[in-house]
């Protein structure tokens, strides 16, 4: 009887519901600007099946991106960094070796997603695409470089940019992530903290990193502050990495950067926490870890 | 000595267990029957609405459907409810809540049954939604039933509380809210309807309490009773929330209409939305101490939102209001409470019945009072508990039990432990702060003074050759099976593979009352001591004529009946069955009442069961997020029957109040629930679980006849405020409102200079 009823269920997707798997990106392209809003493409799905439940209609044509040979999931350590394969699922980050020993906060971040089952189909590329996958901080805070499949080939682009004008762009597909070799200074700390309203398998209702390097003079070299979570797309605090950028970190009084990243930062509310309590919960641990790279330095 | 007690007892596998860890075993949802039909129920568009008109007329033409019904189909009492019948099966003009019925569809696939529910047309005009408790009461309040917006009222006095405050040292007043908790059961609402040759109609249904689903069923389809069948378990969680009717009403008549099996299985949205939760209250108290310690006045206040419709919403005040003073002293009480209608949900039954609500106000008012007269929480309560022979919260007399100071004594040795094993660990972290809490709880077992609680049970010996123990309690995930098996196997010495144990099913169990107020394990225990001795002395009699050895010489065993020294069994089961079924089978029954106080005070309980929370938590100060690390619960329910079945309620319980505490809130937005699925209403899930520890004080009170005590609510009640008191010992901040808030924490922390850049306002 079981299976008598799988088959209804199938037949019912099946008369609604067309599924392509197109073999190579430019025909995944073309379908996608022939069907529209009526198509979507869909990698892990994992995240279509949630919002499936939740009540949105699923789209009438999905392309499927699994079998299009230019998008293998794999890691490759490249001269300029670390090149991701946007169909890498997220639970297989940390199988490589470049990542474990270059991009850690990528596996921080990727453990956080959703219970293993989810991350073992959960894709990279999809976590960027959702638009505010708790991956997109931590990849903000390691200048990630996209490349992108548009009509007219292959293109790159920082994520950032890329998060500021996904509006205006034209059909197109996420094919690998770079992560940029960077110098590593004496003191260097990273971050990522995401903070939800349980333990594990839980959507983030904040979610923070960063890194911040100090030159032998005590001036910051470097540094980059990403903050997301809940329907907040996540954002580059650049007004606060300008400030400290170049400064001594003594000079700027931790109270100082506290409300600056509370100004700077603009959460999404919902039913459950508001406004205030993210930016509050979001400076806190930034600062927190400014103040622990001053302690990290002091103990040197 | 619990040790001792704990080692000599062996846990039983539950008869089951295996189907149910491996998924094999069957629910009542999982079954299919041939040219089975799919039902679905349509809810209301608006929390509060006039149903103008409702038109099936495209509905029923689309291919598949096999019917739409709507009001006009109900054949008897359009109308539901365990206490009054106040909810419509399926409304005609004034829908109250979302998951108000208008109408229900039959089709041949569940999502040709989805479609016809869109093409169902229903004019409604909005009407003014009461989505607060304080808007109902307002003066020019729509009034949503003939008899007003008050569902009930409950009040309980004792001295002159005014007197008394005027005489106290210290007095606290605060006001404490807590929120709608849903069951989340996992398996949700459904089963199937099965209208037999015969024109009787078999209902594969989870319910805690087949008689009562059946007694409401023929009241709504006008039938005999009799001419109902119940099938009843298993069920896949149910913690009070299935203990009113739910689809099985809108599956009775689709049946019937079509002749058809029809299945029902809500959705989690579905569930959400129509589903019953744990009542929201607001509970403002007042609470007075000498400054000896001693509390001299306890004033209380509950104004309780009741959603739409009534359930047991009645009997659950009147719950709260006994429980109002809790296991303490009090010598002036004014305890008032008002229960109200609104448009949000309905609330009713779930675990705990309105226990959990009142004991957080209680235990926070009592920590509150001994910080202010600077003197030992536990000791504070010592001084005020009752003693074994006291009466009980309502005056009235109950079964002696000295449970309130053995659980406070319970936890108190690992009270000092916990504290400082907490502030080591604090000099050692900067950004976290551990704290520890305690609290205690009295629960009130069965339904109380005044009402209908019956039970009884049937033992027989089948031609078989089965001992079989039949009962009309339910199994929903408690255990009862391996409870009765336990007591059976221990009062009659027989073997496990001579029993036979039905539940679950109107057409061959007896009426055992309602599997809901802990009342299971003691019942059964109760029904078996009632029935054993006719029952071995039925049996003995048996053997011994078939035998000629006197009874006397004989005994029951594993197997059969036995030489009293014999190794081995003389007669088994069978072949007594055999000789016996010749004569008149063996029946042995008992039907008696739950045990209440012989005092005419309503609602008033006669067992009482006791719980000691110990917590620590860690509170993380830059995000105010909540971490429990230890959960300790010493509880006091007479013996053990079985020690995993009563570990794992008393563990299971436990998170669930460590979700109540934290996490889990239907927030409802102007009616509407702003979480409809498990992805934003939140459970605990295991990483959130700490470690956990259940001490069993098993010691009755000498002489005490009525053995063990149900523990399925009493792991849930005293959790939220020693989780909370926890939070205080960690920062100083007391919380007053459920779930505990991240923003308050954190705004506490800035507020206490906690980090040096905070400046919060």
């Amino acid at each position: 009887m079981d299976n008598g009823k799988q088959a209804l269920r199938d037949e019912h997707i099946a008369s609604e519901h067309e599924i392509f798997q197109p073999r190579g990106l430019p025909e995944a392209l073309e379908l996608k600007e022939k069907f529209g809003g009526e198509a979507i493409f869909i990698a892990g799905g994992t995240l279509i099946q949630l919002q499936r439940e939740q009540g949105i209609e699923l789209p009438r044509y999905l392309i499927s991106l699994e079998k299009a040979t230019e998008l293998k999931g794999g890691v490759a350590d490249e001269a300029g960094g670390v090149v991701i394969g946007a169909l890498t699922p997220l639970a297989d980050l940390r199988l490589h070796y470049a990542i474990v020993k270059g991009c850690g906060l990528l596996i921080v971040a990727a453990k956080g997603v959703g219970s293993p089952a989810i991350r073992n189909r959960a894709t990279i590329g999809g976590n960027i695409i959702y638009g505010v996958g708790d991956l997109i901080p931590a990849l903000l805070s390691l200048d990630a470089e996209l490349t992108v499949y548009e009509q007219g080939g292959f293109r790159e682009i920082n994520l950032w940019e890329f998060i500021k004008n996904r509006e205006e762009m034209k059909s197109f597909i996420l094919a690998s992530i770079k992560i940029p070799v960077r110098t590593l200074l004496d003191t260097e700390r990273t971050f990522y903290r995401k903070i939800g309203r349980r333990e594990a398998f839980i959507p983030s209702v904040v979610t923070v990193s960063g890194r911040c390097s100090i030159r032998e003079d005590g001036r910051i070299a470097d540094i980059r502050i990403a903050a997301g979570g809940g329907a907040s797309a996540p954002q580059r605090l650049v007004r606060c990495e300008d400030k400290l950028l170049g400064a001594h970190l003594n000079s700027v009084t931790l109270k100082e950067i506290y409300s600056d990243i509370c100004k700077e930062y603009t959460p999404t509310p919902d039913a459950f926490l508001g406004t205030r309590y993210r930016k509050l919960a979001a400076a806190n641990v930034i600062v927190s870890e400014l103040e622990q790279l001053i302690a990290d330095r002091e103990g040197k | 000595m619990e040790h001792e007690e704990n080692a000599r007892k062996q846990s039983r596998v539950r008869p089951d267990g295996a189907g149910k860890v491996s998924g094999s075993l069957q629910y009542l949802t999982d079954l299919y029957f041939p040219d089975m039909l799919f039902g679905k129920i349509l809810r209301s568009s608006f929390p509060h609405a006039r149903i103008l008109s409702i038109c099936t007329e495209k509905a029923r033409q689309l291919p598949g459907v096999k019917a739409v019904i709507t009001h006009k189909d109900v054949p008897g009492l359009n109308g539901f409810g365990l206490i009054v019948p106040d909810q419509p099966v399926l409304c005609m003009e004034i829908a109250r809540y979302v998951g108000d019925a208008i109408a229900a569809v039959a089709a041949d696939t569940i999502e040709t049954a989805e479609k016809a529910l869109k093409l169902i047309e229903v004019e409604y005009e909005p009407l003014p939604v009461i989505d607060t408790p304080e808007k109902a009461m307002a003066p020019d309040a729509p009034q949503l039933h003939d008899n007003g917006n008050v569902m009930h009222r409950a009040g309980h006095k004792k001295g002159d509380v005014g007197k008394g405050f005027e005489q106290c040292s210290f007095i606290v007043e605060e006001t404490y809210r807590v929120p709608r908790q849903m069951h989340v059961y996992m398996e949700t609402e459904g089963g199937v309807i099965v209208p037999e040759k015969n024109g009787t109609l078999t209902v594969y249904v989870g319910t805690q309490h087949g008689y009562k689903d059946r007694f409401q069923l023929a009241r709504i389809l006008g039938m005999p009773e009799e001419q109902i069948r119940i099938i009843s378990s298993p069920i896949g969680g149910s913690f009070g929330g299935k203990d009113e009717l739910n689809i099985q009403p809108y599956g009775a008549m689709l049946a019937l209409i079509t002749g058809c099996p029809v299945k029902i299985h809500q959705t989690r949205k579905e569930s959400v939305i129509s589903g019953l939760k744990r009542h929201p209250m607001k509970i403002i108290m007042k609470t007075g101490a000498s400054k000896e310690g001693k509390l001299l006045a306890h004033k209380v206040e509950i104004l309780a939102d009741t959603g739409a419709y009534a359930t047991l919403g009645p009997a659950i005040l009147d719950f709260a209001v006994e429980h109002a003073a809790g296991p303490y002293m009090v010598p002036n009480v004014d305890v008032e409470g008002v229960s109200v209608f609104t448009n949000n949900g309905v609330a009713g039954e779930f675990r705990g019945f309105g226990g959990n609500q009142i004991t957080f106000a209680l235990e926070s008012q009592i920590d509150r009072l001994a910080e202010k007269l600077g003197m030992d929480p536990l000791e504070f309560r010592r001084r005020n508990i009752r003693k074994a022979a006291d009466a009980g919260p309502l005056g009235q007399r109950i079964a002696e039990t000295n449970g309130a100071s053995e659980v406070l004594e319970g936890i108190s040795p690992a009270f000092e432990k916990r504290k400082a094993e907490a502030e080591k660990w604090n000099l050692e972290h900067k950004w976290k702060r551990r704290g520890v809490g305690a609290a205690i709880a009295m629960h009130g077992g069965g339904l109380g003074y005044g009402r209908l609680d019956p039970a009884g049970g049937r033992l027989s010996l089948t031609n078989a050759g089965k001992i079989q123990a039949a009962f009309g309690f339910e199994e929903c995930g408690q255990g009862i099976l391996a409870v009765i098996e336990t007591i059976m196997v221990e009062e009659l010495s027989c073997g496990v593979e001579d029993l036979e144990i039905v539940i679950g099913d109107t057409a061959v169990v007896p009426h055992s009352g309602s599997t809901t107020a802990s009342r299971g394990t003691s019942m059964v225990w109760l029904a078996v001591q009632r029935m054993k001795k006719d029952f071995a002395d039925g049996l003995l009699t048996g053997a011994s004529r078939m035998t000629n050895i006197p009874e006397a010489n004989l005994r029951l065993g594993n197997g059969g009946i036995f030489r009293r020294k014999g190794t081995h069994p003389i007669v088994t089961y069978r072949e007594l069955a055999q000789f016996l079924s010749k004569d008149a089978p063996l029946i042995v029954s008992s039907r008696f009442d739950f045990p209440t106080t012989p005092d005419k005070i309503d609602s008033g309980h006669f067992l009482y069961s006791f719980s000691g929370v110990l917590v620590q938590v860690e509170v993380d100060i830059l995000t105010g997020q909540i971490k429990m690390v230890h959960l300790d619960q010493t509880i006091s329910a007479g013996p053990v029957v079985n020690p995993a079945g009563y570990t794992g309620q008393i563990e299971g319980g436990g998170v669930m109040g460590i979700g109540y505490a934290l996490m889990e809130e239907a927030v409802m937005v102007e009616g509407r629930y702003a979480a409809e699925n498990l992805d934003s209403y939140l459970v605990p899930s295991i990483c959130d679980v700490p470690e956990l520890k259940v001490m069993p004080v098993e010691t009755l009170a000498e002489g005490d006849q009525y053995g063990p005590r149900g523990v399925g609510e009493i792991g849930t009640v005293a959790v939220a405020p020693a989780i909370t008191k926890a939070i205080h010992d960690a920062l100083g901040h007391w919380v007053q409102t459920l779930p505990v808030s991240a923003e308050e924490i954190i705004t506490a922390c800035g507020e206490r200079g906690m980090n040096k850049w905070m400046k919060t306002t």
